[in-house]
């Protein structure tokens, strides 16, 4: 369901002329995802949804694979397993953890692309480009969030209706065997 | 019991992290990876739906009733058409394509071309790269110029398998040997980090007795051999001075919104393709002519 989910944000942050563009920038709606599954996940879950999420935007962007990985697996793990001891999972967390990786992925991004090719006027170039664009990506966490939570739920939901079939699956059986061992007690 | 499933984690966790790390020390030294073409090959065929699906729904605003008026009456005009035409409207595309870039082929009879999509526009390219829908197995390579019928676009940057990525000329990694077609005074035609965001670019390194005017018509020189020439890049919209260094500089908008292209041609084969040597020999002595006339 969660590669589901990535990959449609991928298709969607990506098709042209469906993200309206606000100060120059396009949100990356990967970043928020990843942030808002570990929210519902055990760490090594996350770890792993993290760490796809980073190859994705990597493979979107081009150039060096796995940098994005080792930032979204780092927070996404971190974020899981202090949710499971600490902090009781809601979404003003979530828009933490999103805040900070929003600004460690696109400030790699900006250090990768714009600081080593060293194209000039850096600091205006990160505010009007870059800023923009980790609030864009922050702003439409909460979005992310609630879409994550429902496929979590659906899912979690799926599972347990699939459980209670299985059960009902194996109750006749066990039904008509204790009903064969009563009448047989009757018997004698 | 704790202890060990948190130990087993941070194990999970930092072999991850190892395992990234050496990925990505592959691919930076490579330059190239199989996860990306493993990745573009499954997701190019959903992004082009989607595309198609975003360009089909954004015109439509009517009501309930009048979609499924159209709908019925629709209903009966496929059922006549569909005996008669199967790939309708896939053909009556690539023939609008092909019709439309028949003349870059016709007046070009050297230029093997392929014709390209745009699938998807990264939200982290500072220069309106894009990708399209045509990769190695199209004989697409890095540094193919791409172009449409309004004039040059940008160039092959990656290549995967299914799909590409184009640099468009707003990057300032962009530099192409251009000249003045009126005036022949010839530069470089470049991105600039100030002039990206309105799509513009300037045509730099002219010389100081340039007579360049406001309105003429920029094109390729073909010099490097990494665009042909005669490709129209632009018209000169205004010239200006350093403000650092005072060297005058031409801004060019191109005939072609590159923040926006939709369908590209990439030119994967041209008479002088590559001819990097004699590109830089003639370099050379146009930079000693013009070192030489500024004595």
């Amino acid at each position: 369901m969660y590669v589901i989910e990535i990959f449609i944000f991928f298709i969607l942050e990506g098709t042209p002329d469906l993200i309206p563009t606000i100060y120059l920038s396009k949100p990356l709606l990967l970043v928020p995802a990843a942030v808002s599954i570990a929210a519902f996940e055990l760490p090594v879950c996350s770890l792993f949804f993290g760490v796809l999420c980073g190859l994705v935007i990597d493979v979107g962007t081009g150039g060096v694979m796995g940098l994005t990985s080792v930032i979204l697996g780092t927070v996404c793990y971190y974020e899981s397993s202090w949710n499971n001891k600490y902090i009781k999972n809601n979404i003003y967390f979530v828009l933490l953890y999103s805040a900070v990786s929003s600004v460690a992925v696109i400030s790699l991004k900006f250090f990768i692309f714009y600081y080593i090719r060293n194209y000039g006027q850096l600091l205006d170039f990160y505010t009007t480009h870059y800023l923009p664009r980790i609030l864009y990506t922050w702003a439409v966490t909460p979005i992310v969030y609630i879409l994550t939570m429902i496929v979590s739920k659906t899912y979690r939901k799926n599972k347990r209706k699939i459980k209670v079939k299985k059960r009902k699956r194996a109750a006749p059986s066990q039904r008509s065997s204790a009903s064969r061992r009563r009448a047989k007690h009757l018997k004698y | 019991m704790k202890v060990k499933e948190q130990n087993n984690f941070g194990k999970v966790f930092t072999t991850t992290v190892i395992v990234l790390l050496v990925v990505a020390g592959v691919t930076a030294a490579l330059g190239k990876n199989i996860f990306a073409d493993f990745y573009t090959w499954v997701s190019k065929p959903v992004q082009q739906t989607a595309v198609s699906i975003n360009d089909t729904s954004s015109g439509s605003e009517k009501t309930r009733d009048e979609l499924l008026e159209e709908n019925s009456e629709l209903r009966d005009e496929i059922n006549d058409l569909v005996s008669q035409v199967i790939n309708y409207d896939d053909l009556k595309k690539e023939n609008e394509i092909l019709r439309k870039y028949y003349g870059i082929k016709d007046d070009n009879p050297d230029y093997k071309i392929a014709v390209a999509n745009v699938i998807r526009r990264d939200p982290n390219d500072d220069f309106y790269g894009f990708t399209i829908d045509k990769g190695s197995r199209d004989k697409i390579s890095v540094n193919d110029p791409v172009i449409t019928d309004n004039g040059l676009v940008g160039w092959i940057s990656e290549v995967n398998v299914t799909t590409s990525k184009v640099t468009t000329l707003l990057s300032p990694d962009a530099k192409v040997g251009a000249m003045d077609q009126k005036s022949r005074d010839s530069g470089i035609a470049t991105g600039s980090i100030s002039l990206s965001d309105d799509g513009l670019l300037e045509l730099a390194v002219i010389s100081a007795d340039n007579k360049i005017k406001p309105g003429d018509i920029v094109i390729t020189t073909g010099v490097g051999g990494v665009y042909p020439p005669d490709i129209v890049i632009g018209k000169v919209t205004k010239l200006d001075y350093d403000e650092y260094d005072t060297t005058p500089y031409a801004v060019i908008k191109p005939y072609e919104d590159l923040k926006s292209v939709g369908d590209v041609v990439v030119i994967t084969s041209f008479e002088g393709q590559g001819v990097v040597e004699e590109a830089s020999d003639s370099d050379k002595s146009s930079d000693t002519d013009s070192d030489s006339d500024s004595e």
